[in-house]
C-alpha cells in the first residue's frame, strides 16, 4: 500500500514537470521553425520566455536578437545582440548583426571609444564566464600555495629557484583571472549600460513628470545608467548628457 | 461693318421711297425665342435729329446695347432730291426664363413731336424645342420683313461618347445647323472653360459648304466648324458648358419689287448673331481600384511592339531599341516604358515621337543603349500595364525579351580592354544588407548560475587554501626538524658512543678476554658509521661503508684501516688464536681510526 502510495506521487510529480515546465529544447525548435515560416513576432516572444526563465547562451541570445529585428523591434534586438556579444565577444555574427542592428535606429551618437587595453581587458576577461575565470583563479592560487611550500622545503638544487619563480607567475596569473573573473561579473551581472525599447524616450530634468524636457532618444540608443531612482533613472548619453529617464523604457543589458 | 451699312443704305433707299416723310419707329423682333439663346430686337428711325428712349425691359431679360447706326441716302427722282437719314437702335438680348413677355413702347423724342412705338409681345419657350416658327414683324407701318428666329441656326457639341472612363478621351465635334444663309462661320468661338478635362484641338480644314442634313423632317445645312479632344481628368458627371459664336445671318428684307417683281431687289440684310450649343453632361467613370503599381496611365486599347535595330554589336557601338505603343485612347499621355538593362549597357533616355490622328495613332520610345562589355545580353520583357476599355479592366501588354549578341571592339576605342582581354576585374556588387540567419540545431543552454565572486564561500576557499598552506608548512617543518635532530644528535654523539664501547673493550683486554674485546671493537665501529653516515646498522656492509666513505673524502689508507680493523675483529671471532696482531696493538689502531674518521666526517 505504501509502495502504491509513493509510485503515484513520483508518477503525479512527473507529469505535473512535464505540463508546467516545457521542454526547453522543445521551445527552441519551436521558435525556430516560426523563424523560418516568418512569423517572427511569435519567434521572438518565445525566445524571450527563455531567457526570462532564465536559460543563458549566446546562441539563444543571438537568435532572439534576429527574431526582434525581423519583427522590426530595433531595440530589442540591439539588446539582446548587445547581450550576446558579453557571452561571447569574439563571434563575428553576433558582431555584424549589432552593426546592421545599429544602421536602423534613428539616434546617432559618435561613440568614443575607449582605451585599448580597457577594451583588449574586456575582451578578454568576457572570453570566459565569470564562473570559470574564478575557478581558474583559485586553482592557480592552491597551485602557486603548494610551489611555495615546494620551495621552501626542497634542499638547495636544480629545482629550487624554478619553483620560486613558477609560484610567483601562478599567483600573479590567479590575480589576473580573479580580475577578469570581477569584471566580467561587472559587465555581464551589473552592466550598467542600458538600451531603450520605447520608440521614444524624453530625458528630464529630474525624476517625475514634472521635469523639464532636455532631449528625446529613441529606441535602440544605449545609454549608461547611473542611478535609479523609483520608476526614474538617471542616465547618461554617450555624448555626456545626463537626464531622467522613465525605467519602463529602459532595458538593462 | 462698311459692307453691313452699305447694304442697309440699299434696303432703306426702296423702303423710303415708298414709306414718304413721317416720322416712325419700325420694330422688327423675333415673335418666339428659346430661353438662353439671344435675339434681336431694333428699332429703325427714319429720323436722327431726336432723342430715343428705351423701353423697359423685363428683369429676366440680359439686354446689351443698344447699337447705334445711322445712315442716310440721296435719292433723285424726278429731279426731285430726296434726303433721308435713318438711325438704328439694337438690342441684343437673351432671355432667362420661359413665358410671354410685353416690351411696353419706345419713345423718340423730335423738337416738335414725340412717336411711340407698339409694344411687342414675345413668348420665351423652353430652350429645347425647336419650333420653326417665322418671324414676324411689327411695324408701325406697312411692310413686312422676314425675321430669322432662335431656331433656324444654332451650334451643338456631337459627342464620340458620353460614358468614358478617366483618361479615355472624348471626340468632340462643333457642328452648325442652319436653315438660312450664313456668313463667317467659325471665328470667335467663345468656348466654356473645361473644367476636368484636357483639351486638344485635331486641325480640320475650314468649312467650305455645308452638307444638307434633315432633322425632324427639316432640312439643315451642316458644318462641323471645329473637332477638339477631351480628356477627363476627374470622374463624375461633368457638365460642359455651352459655347456661343457669332455670325452673321442673311435676312432678306420682305418686299416684292413693285416694278420688276422676284427678288432681283429685294435686299438681303446680313445681320449678326449670337447661336450657341447646347450644355451636354458627361458620365467619367473613374479607374477600377486598386491601380497596379506599374499602370503606365494609358486608358483606351493598345499594342506594344518593340525592335533593336541590330542584335550583334561592336563594344561602345550603339544599338536602338525602338518601342512603340499603337491603337486609341490617351496615347499622348501614355507614360514610358520601363525596363532594366544588364549593368554592362548604357541606357539613355529615350526620343518620343507621337504621331495621333484624334484619339488614335502611335507613339515610339527609342532607347539608345551602349554596350561597355562584350559577351552576350538580355534586354528583358517589357510588361506595359494600361487599363482596357472594352473589357474594362487593367491588362498588361508585352514586348518579348531581346537578345544582343556584343563583340569585342577591334580597335582604338577598346584600349584598356585589349590591354588585359581575359581579365577585367570589378568589384563585387552588393546587393543588399541583412542579418545573418539564426543558430540552428542543439546548442547547450545552460541555466543562469549565481556568480561565484559574489559569494563570500568563494574568498574562504582562498583563506581556508592559505591556512592549510601555512599549516602545512609548519608541520613538515617540524616533522623535519624531528628527523634532523635524531640524526643530529647521534652525529654529535658517535664519538662519545664509540669511545664508551672502546673502553669496554679495554676492559675486556685487560681481561684478556680477546674475543670478547673484538666484538666490543667492531660495535664501536659499526655504531660509529651508523651514527656518522645516518645508515642503520642492519645496512651496513664493509664494502658499502668504504664506498660511503670514499663519497665524504675519506683518504683511501683510512678506507683501508677501517677494512683491515675490521676483517680482523671478524678473524678473531672466529679464529680467537691468531697472534698476528697482538689485541693492544688493534685496540691502538681502532682509537686512532675513530680519532682519524671523527676529524673529517
Amino acid at each position: 500500500m505504501k509502495v502504491k502510495t509513493i509510485a503515484l506521487t513520483i508518477a503525479l510529480f512527473a507529469v505535473s514537470t512535464c505540463i508546467f515546465s516545457q521542454d526547453p529544447g522543445q521551445k527552441m525548435k519551436e521558435a525556430e521553425d516560426l523563424y523560418q515560416k516568418g512569423d517572427y513576432f511569435n519567434a521572438a516572444e518565445l525566445y524571450k520566455s527563455l531567457y526570462k526563465e532564465g536559460y543563458r547562451s549566446d546562441n539563444l541570445l543571438f537568435n532572439t536578437g534576429n527574431a526582434c529585428f525581423k519583427a522590426a523591434d530595433y531595440g530589442n534586438a540591439i539588446l539582446f545582440y548587445e547581450r550576446a556579444s558579453l557571452l561571447d565577444p569574439a563571434s563575428e555574427d553576433i558582431n555584424y548583426n549589432l552593426q546592421i542592428a545599429r544602421t536602423k535606429i534613428t539616434d546617432r551618437f559618435d561613440e568614443i571609444p575607449e582605451l585599448f587595453f580597457i577594451r583588449w581587458f574586456d575582451f578578454l576577461s568576457l572570453l570566459k564566464s565569470t564562473n570559470q575565470w574564478a575557478t581558474i583563479a583559485i586553482v592557480l592560487f592552491v597551485l602557486s600555495l603548494a610551489l611555495f611550500i615546494f620551495f621552501i622545503f626542497v634542499p638547495a638544487g636544480r629545482y629550487k629557484y624554478p619553483s620560486f619563480w613558477s609560484g610567483v607567475a601562478a599567483i600573479i596569473l590567479s590575480g589576473i583571472t580573479l580580475a577578469f573573473a570581477l569584471r566580467s561579473n561587472n559587465l555581464v551581472n551589473h552592466n550598467k549600460e542600458a538600451i531603450v525599447i520605447c520608440t521614444e524616450v524624453v530625458g528630464k530634468s529630474s525624476p517625475g513628470d514634472t521635469g523639464k524636457d532636455l532631449f528625446v532618444i529613441h529606441t535602440g540608443a544605449k545609454v549608461t545608467v547611473l542611478q535609479r531612482l523609483g520608476d526614474y533613472w538617471e542616465i547618461a548619453l554617450p555624448d555626456g548628457n545626463k537626464g531622467w529617464a522613465s525605467a519602463k523604457c529602459l532595458e538593462k543589458i | 461693318m462698311m459692307k453691313k451699312s452699305l447694304l442697309f443704305l440699299v434696303s432703306l433707299l426702296f423702303t423710303c421711297s415708298v414709306m414718304g416723310q413721317a416720322t416712325a419707329i419700325e420694330i422688327s423682333a423675333p415673335e418666339s425665342v428659346s430661353a438662353g439663346t439671344s435675339f434681336r430686337i431694333t428699332y429703325t428711325v427714319n429720323e436722327t435729329s431726336g432723342k430715343f428712349l428705351a423701353p423697359k425691359f423685363d428683369d429676366s431679360f440680359t439686354v446689351n446695347g443698344p447699337r447705334i447706326s445711322t445712315s442716310r441716302s440721296t435719292q433723285w427722282i424726278n429731279g426731285n432730291v430726296t434726303s433721308t437719314s435713318t438711325t438704328d437702335y439694337m438690342f441684343f438680348i437673351v432671355a432667362q426664363k420661359e413665358g410671354t413677355f410685353t416690351i411696353p413702347s419706345a419713345q423718340y423724342t423730335m423738337k416738335n413731336a414725340t412717336v411711340s412705338s407698339a409694344p411687342v409681345t414675345i413668348t420665351v419657350s423652353n430652350s429645347g424645342s425647336s419650333s420653326s416658327s417665322s418671324g414676324r414683324t411689327t411695324s408701325s407701318q406697312s411692310g413686312q420683313r422676314q425675321t430669322a428666329s432662335g431656331d433656324d441656326v444654332y451650334l451643338r457639341y456631337i459627342l464620340s461618347t458620353d460614358q468614358v472612363y478617366v483618361g479615355q478621351p472624348v471626340e468632340v465635334k462643333l457642328k452648325i445647323f442652319t436653315r438660312r444663309q450664313i456668313s463667317n462661320p467659325g471665328s470667335g468661338i467663345a468656348y466654356p472653360d473645361f473644367k476636368g478635362f484636357l483639351k486638344k484641338e485635331i486641325k480640320i480644314p475650314q468649312l467650305q459648304s455645308l452638307e444638307s442634313e434633315t432633322i425632324n423632317g427639316v432640312e439643315y445645312g451642316t458644318g462641323v466648324l471645329e473637332k477638339f479632344l477631351l480628356y477627363p481628368q476627374i470622374a463624375g458627371d461633368i457638365k460642359i458648358d455651352r459655347a456661343q459664336m457669332q455670325i452673321l445671318v442673311q435676312e432678306k428684307t420682305g418686299f416684292d419689287d413693285p416694278f420688276f417683281g422676284g427678288s432681283i431687289f429685294s435686299g438681303m440684310v446680313n445681320t449678326p448673331r449670337t447661336i450657341s450649343t447646347l450644355p451636354v453632361t458627361i458620365h467619367v467613370r473613374p479607374l477600377p481600384s486598386p491601380q497596379p503599381a506599374d499602370f503606365s496611365g494609358a486608358v483606351g486599347r493598345f499594342e506594344l511592339t518593340s525592335s533593336l535595330s541590330k542584335e550583334k554589336i561592336q563594344v561602345n557601338d550603339a544599338v536602338t531599341y525602338t518601342i512603340t505603343l499603337t491603337g486609341s485612347g490617351n496615347i499622348g499621355l501614355a507614360g514610358t516604358p520601363g525596363f532594366e538593362v544588364p549593368a554592362s549597357i548604357e541606357k539613355y533616355d529615350p526620343k518620343v515621337t507621337v504621331n495621333s490622328e484624334g484619339n488614335s495613332g502611335n507613339k515610339t520610345y527609342e532607347f539608345l543603349l551602349i554596350p561597355r562589355h562584350s559577351g552576350d545580353f538580355t534586354i528583358p520583357e517589357i510588361n506595359y500595364v494600361y487599363f482596357d476599355i472594352l473589357s474594362g479592366k487593367y491588362s498588361t501588354l508585352k514586348a518579348p525579351a531581346k537578345k544582343i549578341t556584343v563583340i569585342p571592339g577591334n580597335g582604338t576605342t577598346e584600349t584598356s580592354e585589349q590591354a588585359t582581354p581575359s581579365v577585367s576585374k570589378e568589384d563585387v556588387k552588393y546587393l543588399g544588407q541583412d542579418i545573418r540567419f539564426i543558430k540552428t540545431g542543439k546548442y547547450r543552454l545552460a541555466m543562469i548560475k549565481p556568480s561565484k565572486v559574489e559569494n563570500s564561500a568563494y574568498y574562504l576557499t582562498y583563506l581556508l587554501a592559505l591556512v592549510i598552506a601555512v599549516c602545512a608548512v609548519f608541520a613538515i617543518r617540524q616533522y623535519l626538524r624531528m628527523n634532523s635532530d635524531n640524526d643530529f644528535t647521534r652525529n654529535r654523539k658517535a664519538a662519545q658512543v664509540a669511545g664508551k664501547r672502546l673502553r669496554k673493550a679495554q676492559e675486556s683486554l685487560k681481561a684478556k678476554d680477546y674475543s670478547k674485546m673484538h666484538e666490543e671493537i667492531a660495535r664501536a665501529i659499526w655504531g660509529y658509521l651508523s651514527d656518522k653516515l645516518i645508515i642503520p646498522l642492519s645496512e651496513l656492509t664493509i664494502d658499502n661503508c668504504a664506498s660511503l666513505l670514499s663519497d665524504r673524502n675519506v683518504p683511501a689508507e683510512t678506507v683501508s684501516e677501517f677494512k683491515s680493523i675490521l676483517n680482523l675483529c671478524e678473524y678473531s671471532r672466529f679464529a680467537p688464536s691468531s697472534g698476528d696482531d697482538s689485541p693492544e696493538e688493534l685496540f691502538g689502531r681502532s682509537e686512532r681510526l675513530i680519532g682519524a674518521l671523527e676529524n673529517i666526517l
